[in-house]
């Protein structure tokens, strides 16, 4: 007579594993997971061998088609004053510079910006790749 | 609450992102110490590699570059020419890294 109930309870329990795997999966992308801050302009790295770690907190972004991003900054004479202004009040040798440029756009846009950032100071920049 | 839960999980599934992005490092023409030595010129064009003007393939490279260089640490120029992409850049930088060429520049 109290078939209903009785299925309705055994539903319930059958749920309880399902929450469970649920919370350990929500648990682990809270933990192991960093939330990613959206690119300005979509780039598709190029791929590479590499496996250095690259890791920087100045970003220059190249699109496919050659268009350029620092930060909101996307002419290039206020990108050299953004970067001599930044050099002034850190130590631009020892930084690490990011350059995330597409690997479809033209190579020569990219080396053509590289002299920008050469005469802010900068040492040497990391070009972000993405492994094979 | 389950449906709460759900939702954090794809929330947390969409935003978050796994392993750290991998580099190539460059010197930047005029930063990384004095050139010296024999010109090491790599142009990269669209369809073939160029060694100081002479065409050569990428298996080619490391051991046509080696009497030109005094150790590994020597400078090597690169220059991609009009219509080369990135990712044949970064696939001359690969091959040469392999090698042990320790220091890439990049110049227009």
């Amino acid at each position: 007579m109290n078939l209903v109930s009785h299925r309705r309870r055994s539903s319930d329990a059958s749920l309880i594993p399902m929450i469970n795997v649920v919370f350990l999966l929500l648990i682990f992308f809270l933990l192991a997971a960093q939330i990613r801050t959206p690119d300005p302009i979509e780039v598709s790295a190029p791929a590479s061998i590499s496996e250095m770690v690259s890791d920087g907190e100045l970003t220059l972004f190249i699109g496919a088609d050659g268009q350029m991003k620092f930060g909101d900054i996307s002419e290039l004479d206020r990108l050299e004053q953004a970067l001599i202004a930044i050099c002034q009040e850190q130590d631009c040798p020892s930084i690490n510079v990011r350059v995330k440029a597409d690997r479809a756009a033209d190579a020569a846009v990219v080396a053509g910006l590289l002299p920008v950032l050469a005469r802010a100071g900068f040492g040497s920049a990391e070009f972000v790749t993405a492994p094979q | 609450m389950i449906d709460v839960v759900f939702l954090l999980l794809v929330f947390f599934m969409l935003a978050s992102r796994f392993g750290l992005d991998t580099s190539v490092e460059l010197v930047l023409a005029g930063q990384g110490g004095a050139y010296s030595g024999p010109p090491r010129l790599v142009d990269i064009y669209p369809a073939e590699i160029q060694l100081n003007g002479q065409p050569i393939t990428l298996d080619g490279l490391a051991n046509a570059l080696r009497p030109l260089v005094e150790q590994l640490d020597d400078i090597v120029v690169l220059r991609p020419r009009e219509g080369a992409d990135f990712q044949q850049t970064i696939a001359v930088v690969d091959r040469l890294t392999a090698d042990g060429y320790a220091h890439l520049t990049l110049v227009e």
